[in-house]
């Protein structure tokens, strides 16, 4: 089906274009002042939209033009996405959440052509039954022993693991995780604290490891990474080389330090290692609510940021001129889109041949310019 | 004492002197590797002298376990851990070596961290060619120590730039408390990262971000052709 500029319309990415800002197909016929009818046929490939309905369907819903006109793009089956939250999910967060996906993974591809990234070596432990065993088993693998975790994100991205930031304002959309082939994929929300942004990395990691194929679904599974997520930053024999002289939430401040945790992760972790009474952790409990710690993490840790994003990005504008827009273009997304998936993780920006930086953080001085 | 005149810093060099040793390079790295490991699980809970101990350790059994296919034994002549080639004329063990260990823009040659023993003395003497009254009445250690060509794994943990700096080195002096100071040749092997992506951490460092680089992770991309 060719449009007047000779470009094939693709139904389902427009399709896609509407589920990734969470309009119904009602409400977009609305936006666009067309029937219903005539909208569900644009997307069952019955109708040509006109020149002038896409270009207020781009506009409406922020897409490229041209975006409706690309190959098909590949979506991680709902069926394999580890949500963190499910049950909280409305429909129209999933379907937010999983197009923001595929398009990550199609600006991941996009990279693979021009980069030789870190290959995956996530070991496969969906036979391990205690995910307890499943974390201290990974960081044997990895050589960290005991050791705090310096930085999650940084320790996910050189295992392979590509991690792409989620913008969905919704508490309920934590961080999904899904494996696409043999690469892992996992999205962060970045409105969180760097604590509960690290605890979600490494519950993802726990998804990857524990169910890769399959396995146990909803509140198992959860439980499951978040035991795993919970073992991974705070091993046993570190935990219990620090146990708190006080059960008082100063004292854990000052322990979270150590693993980079939020206080009520550390708790929990206290009281499954039996360093905490049932008693001094309910109390504990309501200490922490009555503060409002579930949601404003206290004396939070520096935000994590990407190792590998910046370089790519600094690569591709130093060597070939190719700032985020000319990426965005290529990509047929626009730049907000493109930002979307990275803003959280790249501080610095490049942009229409300036180089800005946005005064928050420095370039590590371990980033290395590609040879 | 000025550096040895015989130092291998360049890949193709330390390559072709390892090979000519029946070594690798890239054994004698894991080796220290697991070492490294083994410290990564050592806790505040364990004797404070327990990492170094470990580290050093878990890098002879780890050189132990990788050199067996290649025809290397683990042998304790005295007490004192070696690993001894097939052919039985060269022999290595594990050390820890001071800051100058694997540097090449430092001025001087590393020494041992810690003082030797007789038998390592005897070694080290033997090395060199010299001859010593004071050990002759112990004249089978003497003999003994002749046979093989004596070399040490260094390895020097920096904890500022959070990698394990090693060189293979042949020692040939020692100074009067009996640190190893002095080496005919050293092939350096080059730094692996410490820890990959762990760190020490302390209640008392409070927050924000650590000063040293342990567990710092790099990551080397490259564009494809």
């Amino acid at each position: 089906m060719l449009n007047r500029f000779n470009k094939v319309f693709n139904p389902r990415r427009f399709a896609f274009a509407r589920r990734r800002r969470g309009y119904t197909k009602t409400a977009l016929a609305q936006k666009l002042r067309i029937d219903l009818r005539t909208a569900v046929a644009y997307e069952a490939g019955e109708y040509l939209p006109s020149e002038e309905i896409l270009e207020s369907a781009a506009l409406i819903l922020k897409f490229p033009r041209d975006f409706f006109c690309g190959e098909e793009l590949d979506e991680p089956s709902p069926e394999i996405v580890s949500f963190r939250a499910l049950t909280k999910m409305t429909a129209k967060q999933r379907e937010m959440a999983v197009t923001q996906g595929a398009l990550a993974m199609h600006f991941a591809k996009w990279l693979e052509k021009r980069f030789e990234l870190p290959g995956n070596s996530l070991p496969d432990l969906s036979r391990e039954a205690n995910p307890e065993i499943a974390a201290e088993s990974l960081r044997q693998a990895w050589g960290l022993g005991q050791l705090p975790i310096r930085n999650v994100l940084h320790l996910l991205e050189a295992q392979g693991v590509r991690v792409f930031s989620l913008a969905i304002d919704a508490r309920e959309v934590d961080a999904f995780s899904v494996w696409q082939g043999d690469v892992p994929f996992v999205f962060l929300n970045g409105n969180k604290s760097s604590e509960h942004s690290r605890f979600d990395a490494a519950h993802e990691l726990g998804h990857l490891v524990l169910h890769k194929h399959g396995g146990p679904r909803g509140r198992k599974a959860e439980l499951e990474a978040n035991s795993f997520a919970s073992a991974f930053l705070m091993p046993r024999g570190s935990v219990l080389a620090y146990p708190p002289r006080f059960p008082t939430i100063q004292e854990l401040c000052r322990l979270k330090k150590v693993w980079t945790v939020s206080v009520s992760a550390l708790a929990y972790r206290l009281h499954e290692l039996r360093l905490l009474s049932d008693w001094h952790y309910r109390r504990l409990c309501i200490e922490m609510s009555k503060r409002g710690f579930r949601h404003n993490e206290p004396d939070e840790a520096p935000r994590e940021t990407s190792l590998i994003l910046p370089q790519l990005l600094n690569s591709l504008y130093q060597d070939d001129g190719m700032t985020r827009s000319a990426i965005a273009a290529d990509l047929g997304i626009s730049l907000h889109e493109l930002e979307s998936l990275v803003f959280s993780f790249v501080l610095t920006t490049i942009d229409e041949g300036r180089h800005e930086d946005n005064g928050l953080v420095t370039t590590s001085p371990l980033l290395r310019r590609i040879k | 004492m000025s550096k040895t005149s015989n130092l291998r810093p360049e890949a193709w060099d330390v390559n072709k002197r390892l090979a000519e040793l029946a070594l690798k390079r890239e054994i004698l790295l894991d080796a220290v590797r697991r070492g490294s490991d083994a410290l990564a699980n050592c806790t505040p809970n364990h004797p404070i002298s327990y990492g170094g101990s470990a580290f050093w350790a878990e890098t002879i059994c780890g050189a132990a376990e990788l050199l067996a296919p290649s025809g290397w034994r683990r042998i304790d002549p005295s007490g004192q851990p070696l690993l001894i080639n097939a052919k039985g004329n060269l022999a290595f063990t594990v050390s820890t070596g001071d800051e100058n260990t694997g540097k090449l823009d430092s001025l001087v040659d590393p020494y041992t961290k810690y003082p030797k023993g007789p038998i390592t003395i005897n070694e080290v003497k033997a090395n060199s060619g010299w001859l010593f009254p004071e050990l002759e009445e112990d004249e089978r250690a003497r003999l003994e120590c002749l046979k093989y060509d004596f070399w040490i794994l260094l390895a020097h943990r920096d904890d500022v730039s959070g990698v394990v700096r090693c060189e293979f080195s042949r020692p040939v002096d020692m100074d009067k408390q009996g640190h190893i100071r002095d080496w005919s040749e050293r092939i350096i092997l080059g730094e692996i990262p410490f820890h990959k992506g762990g760190y020490e951490r302390k209640p008392e460092d409070g927050g924000g971000d650590a000063p040293q680089k342990s567990g710092e992770i790099i990551v080397q991309i490259k564009r494809r052709a």
